[in-house]
């Protein structure tokens, strides 16, 4: 296998391209080793195109010989199966639409590629972005490199998996319901969903387009920080982008949290494992030690029903999305041939929005997210950021049978987050026997700054 | 599929069972928190001949304004 020399992290690596001490080319062929050896175990890409990632590398080393400097500067990227990259088979790994090649780079590959970013290829995902466990794909289920009889998480399972497994620099994955913090949590990475609209969705194709938004991964709080930063801000396409830009947020992160206030939900201890639990409140208490923090205790009931609503509203809004999938346009009508948990998405949503019926559910869950979104916005009244277990048990093993209500039930801790459209990290803050532990940040919308400093604090006390 | 639409009926029924104790509220279809803050409001500019131009493109249209169509010859109600 290549050998590449160790860095410290993303802004090492940067630093490395910039000055020429590593070239694109170099970076980009330490990933394809990797891939040839370990994807057909890790199944974390479903199309690879080397021969283009290469023509790309070259272009951008050329135009960093000669000064033109991105902020990706030939940082390798690899990108979920619901994202439009011209020329990739974007299947949102589904039979539906394992013959689409993607006419058109998505909003966000523009911007990746503006700043020198190379995509490396299209990852693995539960179906259509429906599941939570990475195990629900045409191309077969994602396996977890840190713990491999666990399930890695889902949807995004490929992207994160392609990143703890250091197959690539940076990812991209889209968050619903928690959608990228689930399985960044289970791979031990680091993973965030945006506020609503701060990130364009133009290229997407959507599960829920109320609640959906593209995200980054990264094995660290830079990387983070500087994927969001070249993908944020507003589309004149889109009505449902902010006018908001995230310029330099990435060399603004110092770790400066002294005078917040941290919120805990009173409802954690009891949805969550303990020993995960335990292990969330250690870190807590080391914070409240080492910074100059106050802790509070929030009650927040509805953090528990806004799994009912989120269910509800995404099975109509996936219904409806899903219908131009008809078998006309893209050679497999969707109910003919996709999984089991694709099919109850639509029937339930074929059933909520049948006129007779809309009051008594869909309306029903409409009201349930204004009652979710009043509650966090009263929350952020008494408290700077909201923090928690990001995940309530331990990945389940592969194999193990889940009903739909258990798997459901998973997001418990992610979804409201999407429900109130504010925005919510995760990071890795340890393991129990091996199976790694991630801590969920969430903060006021647009407050993505606020969750990166307190990655970078959090990394300080663990 | 039999056992799917069971399926959805039983979980459709819990979700609603859990919700019923909360109260009635407004409905959020979009989260709006941010978008009428940042950006400038605008008025719809209507078009009064928007309905005009819009019929002009129908092959067929009726007394009444309707579209008159025909059945695809590829779809079933068409056999």
């Amino acid at each position: 296998m290549m050998v590449m020399v160790e860095f410290k992290g993303i802004l090492d690596k940067i630093n490395a391209l910039r000055s020429g001490e590593l070239s694109a080319v170099e970076n980009l062929e330490f990933f394809i080793d990797r891939i040839e050896k370990l994807n057909s175990k890790l199944n974390a890409f479903i199309d690879l195109r080397f021969d283009e990632s290469r023509r790309q590398a070259e272009i951008v080393d050329k135009q960093l010989s000669r000064g033109v400097v991105g902020k990706l500067s030939g940082l390798c990227i690899a990108v979920k199966a619901n994202i439009n990259v011209k020329g990739f088979i974007v299947s949102c790994a589904s039979k539906t639409l394992s013959n689409y090649v993607a006419p058109y780079d998505a909003e966000v590959i523009r911007r990746i590629r503006r700043e020198q970013g190379i995509i490396i290829g299209i990852t693995n995902m539960d179906e259509f972005a429906c599941g939570t466990t990475g195990c629900r794909s045409f191309y077969g289920p994602t396996i977890n490199p840190r713990v491999e009889d666990r399930v890695p998480g889902g949807s995004s399972s490929g992207s994160a998996v392609a990143v703890a497994a250091n197959l690539c620099d940076l990812a991209l994955g889209s968050d619903t319901g928690g959608s990228i913090r689930a399985p960044a949590c289970w791979c031990g990475i680091f993973g965030l969903k945006p506020t609503y609209g701060l990130v364009p969705r133009h290229g997407l194709i959507d599960l829920a387009m109320s609640l959906d938004q593209i995200g980054p991964f990264s094995r660290d709080v830079y990387g983070l920080a500087l994927l969001l930063e070249v993908i944020a801000g507003y589309n004149s396409n889109e009505v449902t982008t902010l006018n908001v830009r995230m310029d330099g947020i990435s060399s603004r992160i110092n770790g400066d949290i002294d005078g917040l206030t941290i919120g805990v939900a009173k409802q954690y201890e009891r949805l969550c494992d303990s020993k995960i639990y335990s292990l969330v409140k250690s870190v807590i208490d080391r914070l409240e030690r080492r910074f100059n923090v106050n802790v509070v205790e929030l009650d927040m009931p509805s953090i528990e029903k806004a799994l009912s609503a989120y269910y509800i509203i995404v099975s109509a809004e996936f219904y409806s999305a899903t219908r131009r999938f008809d078998g006309r346009r893209y050679g497999f009508k969707i109910e003919d041939v996709c999984l089991d948990e694709v099919l109850r998405r639509i029937v339930r949503g074929s059933f909520v929005t049948q006129k007779e019926y809309r009051g008594h559910y869909y309306e029903r869950a409409l009201q349930v997210r204004t009652i979710v979104k009043s509650e966090f916005l009263n929350a952020f009244e008494k408290c700077d950021v909201i923090v928690g277990p990001t995940m309530p048990t331990f990945p389940p093993k592969i194999g193990e049978e889940l009903s739909p209500l258990e798997e459901y039930s998973l997001d418990v801790f992610t979804i409201p987050a999407n429900l109130a459209g504010i925005c919510a990290g995760t990071m890795p803050v340890g393991d129990v026997n091996g199976i790694p532990v991630g801590l969920q940040i969430q903060a006021p919308h647009l407050h993505e700054l606020l969750v990166f400093n307190f990655m970078k604090a959090v990394g300080e006390v663990i | 599929m039999k056992q799917i639409e069971e399926e959805v009926e039983i979980l459709l029924r819990h979700f609603i069972e859990d919700l019923s104790a909360l109260p009635r509220s407004r409905e959020t279809y979009y989260d709006s928190t941010f978008t009428n803050m940042v950006r400038r409001e605008r008025t719809v500019r209507r078009r009064s001949t928007f309905k005009h131009l819009f019929l002009r493109n129908a092959p067929k249209v009726d007394d009444e304004g309707f579209i008159v169509t025909e059945v695809a010859s590829w779809t079933r109600s068409s056999r």
